[in-house]
């Protein structure tokens, strides 16, 4: 049955992250005029790939259950985006990533004591990609890009749980219809099935957030009914975690977000038991 | 004249399969005079949770306090223990994090008494978070299954004790309690989730997985049998890939 397959040190799956760096991404974020999309791109790929080696992390280090890439469009050029340790790099074990971010940034919040009081608590929020916006918007041979990178990821690992691809995007592709790129990289398989494309919308409409819609009907505009067409159904295994993470979804429900959080898509892929939210209470 | 009956215990163990044996996280202990058991699994998506189960489960029988007893009462310093372990440490980020976060496990503990027939009743009782189970095969049938049921209720996402949960928060909607009567001849097999969920699986077929795990017992060489018997397994689709604990809890007579 495929999306089964275990994801191991010896057998790893691939993240691969498309990043739209245009120019439009200088506009302003869901409504919010002092907020700008490359802000929401930064912070979704930053989040994500956190929230993907905190998955990995044991008391030993990281384990390497991934290969992460990152591929910037923007400004007329397609090219990996890790910059620092990382620059030039396309594919890295998750590990490597882990440890080589720009910076760690420190971030002090508020949190209860247990005796009614506040305390701070300081926590480390790695960055390994600052906001960008300059150019034109490359989309289509970004994705005709990844469709390389990835055929070589599963030359080495063909009996991989299947790659995923997220794009995050203000949908305006430049240089031609992706739609058909994309279907080409959704083609993409390992012995364990389809490689799953997920798109991430991130919209100067201030409409509401949609998460894993499963029709193209109600959504906002045409960049986001085209993402949502770009976008892989959810295999019936993913679609049943989904579920369980309290999401709504039916056959038809794809790989797609507007304006959203999609932190939860590293929750919806199985490396052991999980720490429940329910247990952090 | 019979001997006085007592109790006896073997334990297994073996990681999962790709990985060392430093990589095991689950953990179990056993204090048999005093007719306490417990296993614990640490959660592979937290840090330093092998550390947390062994404390969990050795806890659990070295307590001073009756057990099965309130979680205020011997958890905390075991909380305690686990962060001085770690603190001070020079970490990355991640694993700052993951300290902050504290380490996870599922946990079953028992207390069978008196552990020494033939004065008092025969009872046991046992508290569970989570889905390590406990089984008790009675003339050949399953007489007891806790706290999982049925194969089909394991999931990735048990409940946890967590190491820097305050025990008094939470605990409560988490843990379920059980007690029950033994015999003479009854066997009680405690196991993680991985093995537990191919026993139920089996039992609700029609077989009966426990004599597969009594011919273990049987062997000359249990261990190597029990490592033998789990890969047979695994290699056939019957055991999912995991860290698997079993503990055998019988009665035999002293002579």
């Amino acid at each position: 049955m495929p999306y089964r397959a275990e994801i191991s040190r010896t057998n790893p799956s691939c993240f691969l992250f498309l990043i739209d760096q245009s120019g439009s991404m200088a506009d302003p974020f869901g409504g919010d005029s002092r907020r700008k999309k490359a802000d929401g791109v930064a912070d979704a790929v930053n989040r994500l790939l956190q929230t993907l080696v905190l998955r990995c992390a044991k008391a030993e280090g990281v384990r390497d259950y991934y290969h992460v890439g990152v591929l910037g469009y923007g400004s007329n050029r397609i090219a990996p985006a890790f910059g620092g340790g990382l620059a030039g790099k396309m594919l890295v074990p998750i590990s490597e990533a882990a440890n080589h971010p720009l910076r760690v940034e420190t971030r002090t919040r508020k949190v209860e004591d247990g005796a009614g009081g506040l305390v701070d608590q300081v926590s480390r929020f790695p960055v390994w990609f600052d906001p960008v916006a300059d150019g034109a918007t490359p989309m289509c041979t970004a994705l005709a890009l990844a469709v390389d990178v990835l055929k070589g990821f599963l030359a080495i690992s063909p009996f991989c749980y299947p790659p995923l691809v997220v794009n995050i995007t203000d949908g305006d592709a430049t240089d031609g219809d992706p739609e058909p790129i994309a279907h080409d990289l959704r083609e993409l398989e390992s012995e364990d099935g389809n490689l799953l494309l997920f798109n991430l919308h991130l919209s100067s409409l201030s409409a509401r957030a949609i998460e894993f819609p499963d029709s193209e009907i109600g959504l906002p505009d045409q960049f986001a009914q085209r993402l949502f067409r770009m976008s892989s159904v959810l295999p019936p295994p993913v679609r049943g975690t989904a579920q369980r993470e309290g999401f709504s979804v039916t056959e038809t429900t794809r790989g797609f977000v507007f304006n959203a959080d999609l932190v939860s898509v590293i929750r919806f892929l199985d490396i052991g038991t999980r720490v429940d939210a329910r247990n952090l209470r | 004249m019979p001997g006085i009956l007592q109790l006896q215990v073997q334990t297994f163990s073996l990681p999962k399969d790709g990985n060392a044996a430093e990589e095991y996280e689950d953990a179990a202990a056993a204090d048999v005079g005093r007719g306490r058991f417990a296993i614990a699994d640490g959660a592979s998506e937290s840090a330093f949770a092998r550390r947390w189960a062994q404390l969990l489960a050795e806890g659990f029988v070295q307590a001073a306090v009756k057990q099965p007893g309130p979680w205020a009462a011997w958890l905390p310093p075991l909380q305690q223990c686990w962060a001085a372990e770690i603190e001070g440490r020079p970490l990355p980020w991640y694993a700052e994090t993951k300290v902050e976060q504290g380490a996870f496990a599922t946990f079953l503990g028992v207390v069978v008494t008196p552990a020494n027939w033939p004065f008092g009743r025969r009872r046991w009782r046992a508290v569970a978070v989570g889905d390590s189970c406990l089984f008790q095969v009675r003339q050949g049938r399953l007489y007891r299954a806790f706290p999982v049921k049925r194969s089909q209720d394991f999931s990735t996402t048990p409940w946890l004790v967590g190491s820097r949960t305050p025990a008094a928060r939470g605990l409560r909607e988490r843990e379920i309690w059980t007690s029950g009567d033994w015999c003479d001849g009854d066997r009680f097999w405690l196991m993680t989730d991985a093995l537990a969920q191919w026993f139920l699986e089996r039992d609700e077929g029609g077989f009966r997985p426990w004599e597969s795990l009594e011919a273990v017992l049987a062997d000359p060489v249990p261990a190597q049998a029990f490592a033998a018997l789990v890969n047979d397994l695994r290699n056939a689709g019957g055991l999912r890939n995991d860290d698997v604990t079993l503990l055998a809890i019988g009665f035999g007579r002293e002579t």
